[in-house]
């Protein structure tokens, strides 16, 4: 146990704190806005390092903090941090700040943007911290709509065809994740949302396995539609082309990662045997995602849209290392979620930088800005490189785990899987070369080199990227052990 | 021969004024006729009270909803006539099927 | 019971109802004698009022008084803060409203508080008679503030079609009540139960007793505007002044439920064989066709009519869970949908500078007023069941209720036209947040009554959303 006090639950609702205050400032001062809602996404930052260094990986649960909340039903404020959560809890407290920062350029309602920003941190926070499956529940949702003003209000020129698309889709598996965590609470006696316990009061219950295996393809329709898996992949190019970069960054970096958090906090271990049913299937959708949206990626005219599908096959590593049930696979995709975090991040904030300077996203309308941009190139080839996998960058590590570990389990698919790694080197090249490289476009004489802002947006991004590219065991250290359990769970 | 009335007469004769109201609200279209159908309703459910107390409860409790329903008649009539009034100064008629203002 | 003998005269119990009756009559003489032009000091006599009986209300001691007439328990004193929270909400949203079309006069607010009271009497009635008595009283002064703009056509017939269905909806509750008298001889709640459960009904007829009760069903019906009974609704909505229409919707709604409540779930559970299966239907119709109805509106006033005839059905759906479960998952949503219908109506009154806005209308309120568009968007979102909002926990408690008992089925079709609902409830967020006004419209200005109740509302809906318990608790001491 510790004694660090309300650690979680100051890190979660810190942000939310921010909203308040900043409802409070007149509309008129802008500075002032942005200023506070930097002020507050800081802390949480603080004392998310804090957490990540007073953390042991050898222990389970961490920083627990449990009240009742709704007596009548069982439901319990339960927070607390394992493994699998303290990566993905330190990425969200990191690209939060990162991305008030990518903000400061939006002038329009910058209350309305500030305030759901922050109130959008606290829901995704909730969702990493959330230890009872209601109050999981709670948080998913309230994630969904800040995201969708979000895109919705500040978005371009399709913004809202994009947002309503982003919340039929969510919300449609919502419904699939509300009626399995109902069916759970009912099938167990005494009714509970333990998330921790599920498992246990449901073999103790005597449930059959067609009752297990069609809660967990409920909460895998769910969880698929954030990932996002194939066939639920669609809204992802739409709200990324539509919605503003910081957004963008929140979606891609962190956002995504709540579905495969999802599968691995929840439905593997409540339905560890549906877990292996499932296998077969989820490592065919692993593969599609992969391959095909690494060839979406290819035929992509527009930089933001091919991140975005660059995103989808990523994603797809994850999936493949998770369907595998091996510590290396295992690893390999939790260590993949925080790196594509990085990542893509860097990726959509090297979009918003060239985008407000050039107002287009045409990869053909550029040429040759490596000499006009000498900087701004060099991170970008960084990005680049860390996503096709180049060894000595983080990307690599991971992908090198998934397909190592997954060999063994499924060795046809992995070898088809390793194809979108030639995929991605191939169009990320390609895309590089005729961006930066061959004679300078005379339009972009006059363009501006990156700004200290957008560096102090990029610059720590790309110090992780190096750094775990480098020397990986410290992040490794952390999950380890809680993939270990899940996996013995399994197995 | 004198015939003894029993509830099942009563009943009767309350069931048709009460059916006769119903036919009234749903076939007119004149405001005082609609709420001359209204008075016929509620005059069926006192006679029912009057009847039922008389031949099956003991105490006065119908006796006394029939006293309150004829009260509150009393006043949803004076009610209705004022708003039946109001209407007539905006349209000069007071049949039901030109107040359609709401489906233009 | 009838203990004519020794009336045990309880002016303790009805304090609440007197203090409201006092203000009113209050406002009344200061009318007459100092003109009170602006309406300020008949407001500030309302609140006081309805401030003061809302104290009162905590004084519930569980005793019956007036021979058994009304009964002063903690449903009665539950249902009294609803109705009163209501009433209060509506008086501040009122004031600016009337104002804005010159019509800030005494006589509205009297009517206000009096309908109030008639929704108190409901609510506390043991007796046919009582129950009689205060939806009358009710339903008098709504049929009077729904015309209360006599200049304008619509509200006149707002009125008259209201009067006219609630007068007909009256006869057939009367006359069911008249039947039920006569297969149990007595109007009181308590001793038709005690009949029932002695198993020895004077007149041996059961089909009397359900014919009485399917009518009183069909009457009440009405009033809570169930489907099939809900057609004056839109109309009626639409037509009254929206405060008016913000008190139809959640007052008025809400004493009917109780006075169901008191009739179907307290004096005849045993029944429940017989009219479980109506409220099945009821509650599944009234859930499709009212959502189903809103989707396609395009005046905002008709659309949140609609929705709040679907609102009626999920109430509905309590009735099914067949004991205190399904009462205490209904008081949840009428402290829930009290909030955020009158937070609606209270904005639906206060952004349009005329009435009857289409919703393509509310496009760029955001931009003339980001409060207004702010707590709109909240109400709706709570209407829409969001988690973090009052709404999401009363339709959890509505929906985890209907499936403990049995009703699967009902339950999943309320969680799919919640769903569906979503798109019309989002459609007005659409149009305040992402279109813009095709003709740019200076900032609109609120006047501080109207601010608060706002306020309030909003502060109701997050903190039921984020702390059930608090409402829970006294809840629970229903039973």
């Amino acid at each position: 146990m510790s004694d660090s006090g309300p650690l979680l639950t100051l890190i979660t609702f810190l942000p939310l704190l921010g909203m308040c205050a900043i409802l409070f400032i007149p509309s008129r001062q802008k500075e002032w806005i942005k200023i506070v809602s930097l002020i507050f996404t800081l802390p949480s930052l603080v004392l998310g390092i804090k957490m990540l260094i007073e953390f042991d990986p050898q222990v389970g649960y961490q920083f627990i903090e449990k009240a009742p909340w709704i007596p009548a039903f069982n439901i319990h404020y339960y927070m607390g941090v394992d493994g699998l959560s303290v990566p993905m809890v330190f990425l969200t407290v990191l690209l939060c700040p990162i991305c008030v920062l990518a903000s400061w350029g939006i002038e329009d309602r910058i209350k309305g943007y500030c305030a759901m920003f922050l109130l959008l941190e606290t829901g995704m926070l909730g969702v990493f911290c959330a230890l009872d499956l209601f109050l999981f529940y709670v948080f998913w949702e309230l994630m969904l709509l800040p995201m969708y003003f979000l895109i919705g209000i500040w978005g371009g020129p399709r913004k809202e065809y994009a947002a309503i698309k982003f919340f039929l889709y969510t919300l449609f598996g919502s419904v699939f994740l509300l009626l399995a965590v109902i069916a759970i609470w009912l099938a167990t006696s005494p009714h509970s949302f333990d998330m921790t316990q599920l498992n246990e009061q449901l073999l103790q219950s005597g449930v059959g396995a067609t009752f297990r295996n069609l809660c967990f393809l409920a909460m895998y329709v769910a969880f698929a539609v954030k990932i996002p898996a194939f066939p639920f992949h669609t809204w992802l190019p739409d709200a990324h082309v539509e919605a503003p970069t910081a957004i963008s960054v929140i979606l891609a970096g962190i956002l995504l990662k709540m579905g495969t958090y999802g599968i691995l906090r929840v439905s593997y271990p409540i339905f560890p045997d549906s877990a292996k049913w499932f296998a077969p299937v989820m490592v065919m959708i692993a593969l599609i995602n992969i391959v095909y949206g690494s060839l979406c990626a290819m035929a992509q005219t527009d930089l933001k849209k091919l991140v975005a599908y660059s995103s989808i096959a990523h994603m797809g590593y994850v999936m493949l290392g998770m369907a595998s049930f091996t510590p290396a696979a295992m690893n390999g995709a939790v260590f993949q979620m925080f790196n594509h975090g990085t990542i893509t991040a860097m990726l959509f904030l090297l979009v918003g930088v060239i985008y407000d300077r050039a107002h287009h996203r045409d990869i053909d309308g550029f040429g040759g800005l490596a000499a006009q941009t000498p900087i701004y190139a060099g991170i970008t080839s960084l990005a680049f490189f860390a996503a096709l996998g180049l060894p000595g960058l983080s990307g690599f590590i991971s992908e090198a785990l998934v397909f190592l570990g997954a060999f063994p389990t499924w060795p046809i698919i992995t070898i088809l899987s390793t194809s979108g790694i030639v995929l991605t080197a191939g169009y990320m090249l390609w895309t590089f070369q005729r961006i930066f490289l061959g004679p300078l476009n005379e339009k972009y004489r006059t363009l501006p080199e990156i700004n200290a802002r957008e560096l102090v947006t990029l610059v720590p991004l790309a110090i992780i990227v190096l750094f775990l590219g480098i020397y990986p065991a410290p992040m490794l250290n952390i999950f380890d052990h809680a993939v270990r359990e899940l996996l013995n769970r399994i197995l | 021969m004198m015939l003894q009335p029993t509830l099942s007469h009563y009943l009767v004769v309350s069931s048709c004024l009460f059916v006769l109201g119903l036919f009234i609200l749903v076939t007119r279209r004149h405001a005082v006729r609609l709420l001359m159908g209204i008075e016929l309703i509620l005059n069926a459910a006192n006679i029912n009270l009057v009847a039922f107390n008389h031949y099956t409860a003991t105490g006065l409790d119908g006796h006394v909803f029939a006293i309150f329903v004829m009260i509150l008649a009393a006043c949803e009539a004076a009610v209705a006539l004022a708003i039946i009034l109001a209407i007539y100064q905006q349209y000069a008629n007071i049949d039901i099927d030109r107040m359609n203002s709401m489906r233009e | 019971m009838n203990n004519f003998a020794v009336p045990i005269l309880g002016i303790q119990g009805i304090m609440p109802e007197l203090l409201l009756s006092l203000a009113a009559v209050l406002i009344l003489l200061l009318e007459m004698t100092a003109g009170d032009r602006e309406g300020h000091g008949a407001l500030s006599l309302s609140v006081a009022g309805l401030i003061l009986a809302f104290i009162a209300t905590f004084g519930a001691d569980g005793k019956q008084v007036f021979s058994s007439l009304l009964v002063n328990d903690n449903l009665s004193a539950l249902l009294d803060r609803v109705f009163l929270m209501a009433a209060f909400l509506v008086t501040l949203v009122s004031r600016p409203y009337l104002a804005n079309y010159g019509l800030a006069k005494g006589e509205f607010f009297v009517l206000l508080l009096l309908a109030t009271v008639g929704m108190m009497v409901m609510g506390a009635a043991m007796d046919f008679i009582t129950m009689f008595l205060g939806l009358e009283m009710l339903s008098l002064s709504l049929y009077v503030l729904a015309g209360f703009f006599k200049k304008d056509v619509l509200s006149g017939e707002a009125a008259f079609k209201y009067f006219i269905l609630g007068a007909f909806a009256t006869g057939f509750l009367v006359f069911g009540m008249a039947f039920v008298f006569g297969a149990l001889g007595t109007t009181n709640f308590a001793a038709m139960a005690h009949t029932l459960s002695a198993g020895s009904p004077p007149f041996p007829s059961v089909p009397t007793l359900l014919f009485g009760l399917a009518l009183i069903l069909a009457g009440l019906g009405f009033k809570i505007s169930l489907v099939p009974f809900h057609t004056w609704v839109p109309d009626v909505y639409t037509g009254a002044p929206t405060p008016v229409t913000a008190l139809i919707a959640t007052g008025s709604k809400a004493a009917g439920f109780a006075a169901l409540v008191r009739i179907f779930m307290i004096t005849f559970p045993g029944s429940f064989q017989f009219w479980g299966a109506a409220f099945w239907w009821l509650a599944l119709l009234t859930m499709i066709v009212g959502n189903l109805f809103a989707l396609v509106q395009v005046e905002i006033k008709r659309m949140f009519a609609y929705s709040s005839v679907a609102n009626g059905g999920y109430l509905a759906m309590a009735f099914l869970s067949h004991s205190d479960v399904g009462i205490k998952a209904l008081l949840f949503y009428l402290f829930a949908y009290t909030f955020m219908t009158v937070g609606v109506f209270g904005v639906v009154s206060l952004a349009g500078r005329r009435e009857r806005l289409l919703i393509s209308e509310y496009a760029g309120l955001s931009r003339e007023n980001p409060f207004l568009a702010a707590v709109m968007s909240l109400f709706l979102l709570s209407l829409a069941g969001m988690p973090g909002t009052a709404g999401f926990f009363g339709k959890f408690y509505l929906f985890a209720g209907a499936v403990r008992s049995g009703y699967l089925g009902l339950a999943l079709v309320g969680i799919l036209t919640t769903i569906l609902s979503f798109y019309y409830y989002l459609r007005v967020i659409v149009y305040m947040y992402m279109r813009e006004s095709e003709m740019p419209r200076e900032a609109l200005e609120l006047a501080g009554s109207g601010r608060t109740a706002l306020v309030l509302a909003a502060a109701g809906v997050l903190i039921l959303g984020c702390f059930p318990n608090l409402i829970w608790i006294s809840i629970e001491q229903v039973f």
